[in-house]
């Protein structure tokens, strides 16, 4: 057993600080908050699939206290310690059902950190990466992978089984949960007539990663909405650090939030709202202070950065075809989202879906099942469809025609999974619903 | 402690290798729930079907492993840690309801049901399962049972313990039993509800529900003072109106949950109650201007009522958020569980407030006006150790004001380990004696749930009986003669129901009504007392009971017999001499109790067989309830356990089952 927490932490390959709904607190003294009360079993997904105590968010908490307590030491290695950790979905319902407002993804996270566990397939992992350390190659190689694919190559991979190895693993449904055919949001854009930047712009559109590369017409059509009343300046292949705050190196991701901060501190007297339309990066945005608490100066900055985030549920609604709200059936708002699921974003998704289908809008509940959020289908796939298919199985209960997600990924998922087990139902982006 | 290999390796077999876990972490990780006790398993078992857990028990009991069910891990007692490490039983996987009957009113369910999803299952079909724990978003129907669980619409529906039908349980020694309210005898079904799991596993139950009320109405008051607030309860029910909820905080409380959720309640009156009245729209419209002139004589500042759900959910926004108001304000918040009788419940909350204010506690008071439980919530730190021991100390003062009032240290949350030394407070030696008889009566190698309830050396501890009357004492100098001269007799009233020529003990000398007591509307009365005496006592102040009007039926007849297996529900405390001449005293004025087995249970329907029941304190009404009808009278077929009881309490068989004749 090597004991591999040192305490106090102040590693920079960790949180200093955690930015909690009831204020900062350094990481002992937000696990101690969790008062075993246990309301946030019922609210985690992978406790209702296991049935374990270990597997739960109250379970992690208690783990991670022991830990810095030193009551517990467990090696790197260990299996049960690897599959606790590993199983969390970051979700945030935990969080949302718990008196006390535990971040207990946060938590989690901090644990991977500390054990240095890569979660994802190494091939993901190092291609990825690639975006945050050298974004030009990274969208070579994704323009790349994705001619390859149109070539047959991951049919041809399926032929030979060769995605069987636990490594590729990945690539199995790949073709199904891709759409068929993939343009470049350079050209989505200039054939609809819309250009990258505007003169004397007065918003900033971040586009996602997906967005960027796999489903260009979310980039075009949150643009359309935005240019509706903003000049609106498009900031393409610019990593936010997201991935490498969930799957990489804690370092990598502050110097690329350090960079984005920067040249939005630097663009246009530092103060325009910069939008985005996956959910996950916005919300990872709006906790860049969080990231910084151990350098005051930079955390100023990162305050007024995360102060000019939008989200795509900001931007001006259009009015949807008179006959939409009679015709549109059921319609569901899936919360899929890394770290929580409640507030400002998902009041204002559910308030404008409200006004576009009145009574057809399906009321929902913390404890109702969402795809597994960003790229969770990668690192657990079994446990991902189980989950996948709970969210399924509320939208045929509620025979649900249309189903509303706040990132272009949960779309993905969700598309693939209801065109295999309920094909009544569609998938779409926020940005799209009306259409 | 070691658990032997082979028994690792039968278990594996048996419910699968995935599935029997003795790495540390999960060890850990099981070791808590929400109180304050940590104690470390030596062994987790996730059991995934109910038909293995019979075999695994025997497998534990094969290999003499002391085991513990858990499921939620919710309650705050303590109830499933394992002091004496052992197995861990997880049964949260049991989660199947089996049967929803909507035309006979029941549902059997497995015991890893979480409530609050029963509810959701029940709610399309109109339905609904009345009792309601704070905590039934997340805690199950095995645990509800474990620890006779209740909530708010206790008050009007009862508990856990009214709403029990049947129970399937493994027995320590694996082997399966099943208890239901049907059978003759002692209520073994009501002995093991709140048992904590002590007496063995509950695989299978089968549950009472009930119409969902068609019209709800909630009133929110304020009043200037606690006293006035309970006084209305009291005068509510004077009039007849049993509210199906009575939820109250205090004004500290009132101002931190108002700070915190904004709620909307008026911050500076002294004290809140939320009332809810249900039934048809009509009854609720009368209802409703006769608790608006009680509230307004008893001085109601603030007087709303709510009609729809969104009203009704604003109103109960701030009683719902008051845990969260106190889980911000440290890391850990300790849920007091106390009980008064209700007339005690004003001073008793002012000696706690006092208390309170005395030691620098920041803690939020809340009650259920209608039943006399609160529940004192005090915030600290667990990491501070001097602070927890404070606090800790704290609790234990306030559940011993509680006892001095006439309460118990427990109505809803159990004892576990966390209250098990206040047991003396609450108990004589003598009663504690019998709890662990028949703790030894179900378990003889003490391997389920051990280590809880009992108190370790209670003998010096206890607290002492009060002192006999002359004519108590008289009773027990006759019936201990008789006992001594080692002849087999019955105990009979009026001898309506035995009609024995054989030996027999008479109670018609206890024939004393001790009190009426119209605050807490219960009755004390002597065993002989006959049913038409109580009736007519009970007329002059204008009350009733659920007993016939008439009848040469003493009470202590109506409770042993069997005939009125309906009238247990209203039993709330007695006072018994056993077998072996000893006198125990149960209950008292009490709506809720949580402490300890229910002994009421256990000598309902005995027959006379377990002991003399003395004394009896049963519940009353100010409108007139339906009256039961008696069964005819059928002597038992004792269980296992009984006759192990029985061999203890009584080994020469004084006190023998009714005889053939009578069969």
């Amino acid at each position: 057993m090597t004991p591999v927490w040192r305490w106090p932490l102040y590693s920079f390959k960790q949180l200093h600080a955690l930015e909690t709904p009831l204020g900062s607190r350094d990481l002992y003294n937000s696990v101690s908050y969790c008062n075993r009360c246990g309301s946030c079993m019922q609210a985690c997904p992978i406790y209702q699939l296991t049935h374990q105590e270990a597997f739960s968010p109250r379970g992690r908490n208690q783990l991670l206290r022991l830990i810095l307590e030193q009551k517990l030491k467990p090696a790197p290695t260990d299996p049960v310690l690897l599959d606790v950790i590993t199983s969390c979905t970051l979700c945030g319902r935990c969080t949302q059902a718990c008196a006390g407002q535990i971040p207990t993804a946060e938590h989690v996270l901090e644990m991977r950190r500390a054990f240095s566990l890569r979660v994802l397939p190494g091939f993901l992992q190092s291609f990825l990466q690639l975006r945050t350390t050298h974004s030009r190659i990274f969208a070579l190689c994704a323009r790349s992978a994705l001619l390859l694919r149109r070539m047959g190559f991951v049919s041809c991979l399926r032929t030979l089984r060769v995605t069987r190895l636990s490594a590729l693993r990945g690539l199995i449904h790949i073709n199904e949960i891709l759409p068929a055919r993939i343009t470049s949001l350079k050209k989505t854009l200039s054939r609809a007539g819309q250009p990258l930047t505007q003169d004397n712009p007065e918003l900033i559109y971040l586009p996602s990663l997906e967005a960027e590369f796999i489903l260009p017409d979310i980039a075009l059509r949150t643009l359309q909405r935005a240019r509706q009343k903003y000049r609106t300046v498009v900031w393409k292949n610019m990593p936010t650090g997201l991935f490498d705050y969930v799957y990489g190196d804690l370092r990598l991701s502050r110097r690329t939030l350090r960079r984005l901060i920067t040249k939005h501190a630097h663009y246009a007297n530092g103060n325009l709202p910069l939008v985005t339309d996956s959910i996950d990066v916005y919300l990872f945005l709006k906790r860049a202070p969080q990231l910084f608490a151990a350098y005051d100066n930079w955390q100023t900055k990162a305050r007024r950065f995360a102060a000019c985030v939008r989200f795509v549920t900001d931007l001006p609604n259009t009015t949807p075809p008179v006959n939409k709200k009679e015709n549109a059936g059921p319609v569901l708002l899936d919360k899929s989202a890394l770290f929580e699921r409640q507030g400002g974003p998902f009041e204002q998704a559910q308030k404008n879906l409200y006004t576009f289908f009145g009574k057809n809008l399906v009321e929902c509940f913390y404890t109702d099942a969402d795809v597994p959020a960003f790229g969770y289908v990668f690192v657990d796939p079994k446990k991902a469809t189980q989950i996948g298919l709970k969210a399924v199985e509320k939208v045929a209960r509620t025979q649900t025609r249309l189903v509303v997600v706040l990132s272009g990924l949960a779309a993905l998922e969700l598309t693939y999974l209801l065109k295999k087990f309920y094909p009544a139902a569609k998938a779409t982006h926020f940005v799209h619903v009306d259409r | 402690m070691h658990i032997p290999s082979p028994a690792l390796r039968a278990l594996e077999k048996l419910i699968g290798k995935q599935n029997v876990c003795t790495d540390e972490i999960s060890l850990h990780l099981n070791a808590y729930d929400c109180s304050l006790s940590r104690m470390r398993p030596d062994l987790i078992l996730h059991i995934p079907t109910s038909d293995l857990v019979a075999p695994t028990v025997q497998l534990l009991h094969q290999f003499r492993i002391p085991f513990v069910a858990r499921a939620a891990g919710t309650n705050h007692a303590g109830s499933c840690s394992t002091p004496k490490g052992g197995a861990v039983l997880n049964l949260t996987a049991l989660n199947h309801i089996l049967q929803i009957n909507t035309r006979e009113g029941f549902v059997i369910t497995e015991p890893g049901v979480i409530t609050g999803q029963l509810q959701q299952a029940l709610q399309p079909l109109g339905f609904f399962y009345a009792p309601d724990p704070a905590s039934q978003a997340v805690c199950t129907l095995g645990g509800n049972i474990a620890q006779n669980a209740s909530g708010a619409r206790c008050l009007k529906y009862g508990g856990t313990l009214g709403h029990v039908l049947e129970i399937t349980v493994v027995l320590p020694d694996g082997k399966i039993q099943i208890f239901s309210r049907e059978q003759n005898g002692p209520d073994w079904v009501g002995v093991l509800i709140g048992s904590e799991g002590t007496l063995g596993i509950v695989t299978r139950l089968k549950i009472k529900i009930l119409p969902t009320p068609k019209h709800i109405k909630t009133f929110l008051v304020t009043f200037p003072s606690l006293q006035d607030s309970v006084q209305t309860v009291t005068d509510l029910m004077a009039q007849g109106i049993i509210p199906r909820c009575v939820e109250a905080m205090d004004h500290t409380t009132l101002q931190a949950v108002e700070d915190f959720s904004h709620a909307g309640y008026p911050a500076d009156a002294q004290a809140l109650l939320l009332l809810e009245l249900d039934g048809t729209a009509h009854s609720i419209k009368q209802d409703e201007k006769t608790v608006e002139t009680v509230c307004h004589q008893n001085h109601a500042l603030v007087f709303r009522a709510a009609d729809t759900r969104q009203e009704r959910a604003r109103l109960w926004k701030g009683r719902q958020a008051a845990y969260s108001a106190m889980a911000r304000l440290a890391p850990n918040v300790l849920v007091c569980d106390g009980t008064v009788p209700r007339s005690e419940l004003p001073s008793t909350l002012k000696k706690v407030q006092e208390l309170l204010t005395a030691n620098h506690v920041t803690a939020s008071l809340l009650f259920h006006a209608g039943d006399g439980n609160f529940h004192p919530q005090l915030v600290f730190d667990e990491r501070n150790r001097p602070d927890t021991q404070r606090i800790t100390r704290m609790a234990k003062q306030i559940l011993q004001l509680c006892v001095e009032a006439g309460g118990t240290i427990s109505g809803e949350h159990g004892v576990g380990v966390e209250k098990r030394s206040l047991m003396a407070v609450a108990y004589d030696e003598k009663t504690l004696d019998l709890f662990t008889q028949l703790k030894r009566a179900f378990d003889p190698d003490n391997l389920t749930n051990p280590s809880k309830i009992i108190p370790v050396g209670y003998a010096e501890k206890a607290r002492l009986l009060p002192a006999l009357s002359p004519q108590e004492q008289k009773i027990m100098t006759q019936f201990c003669a008789k006992l001594n001269s080692q002849k087999p007799f019955l105990i009979a009233g009026n001898n309506t129901s035995l009609k024995t020529k054989n030996d027999v003990f008479s109670t018609r000398e206890l024939s004393q009504i001790i009190d009426v007591d119209l605050t807490n509307y219960t009755v004390t009365a002597q065993a002989g007392v006959t049913l038409t005496q109580l009736a007519t006592a009970l007329r002059a102040k204008h009350v009733y009971s659920v007993l016939p009007a008439r009848g040469k039926h003493t009470l202590g007849g109506v409770f042993s017999s069997g005939q009125f297996p309906g009238f247990y529900a209203h039993v709330t405390g007695l006072k018994a001499i056993l077998p072996n001449g000893n006198r125990i005293q149960y209950g008292g004025k009490l709506t809720k109790n949580a402490a300890g087995y229910n002994l009421v249970r256990l000598f309902a329907g005995a027959q006379g067989t377990l002991g003399l029941v003395t004394e009896l304190v049963f519940k009353i009404y100010a409108t007139k309830p339906a009256v039961l009808t008696p069964t005819p009278f059928k002597p038992f077929t004792p269980n296992v356990p009984f006759e192990r009881l029985k061999k203890v309490l009584d080994p020469h068989q004084l006190l023998p089952l009714p005889p053939e004749e009578t069969r």
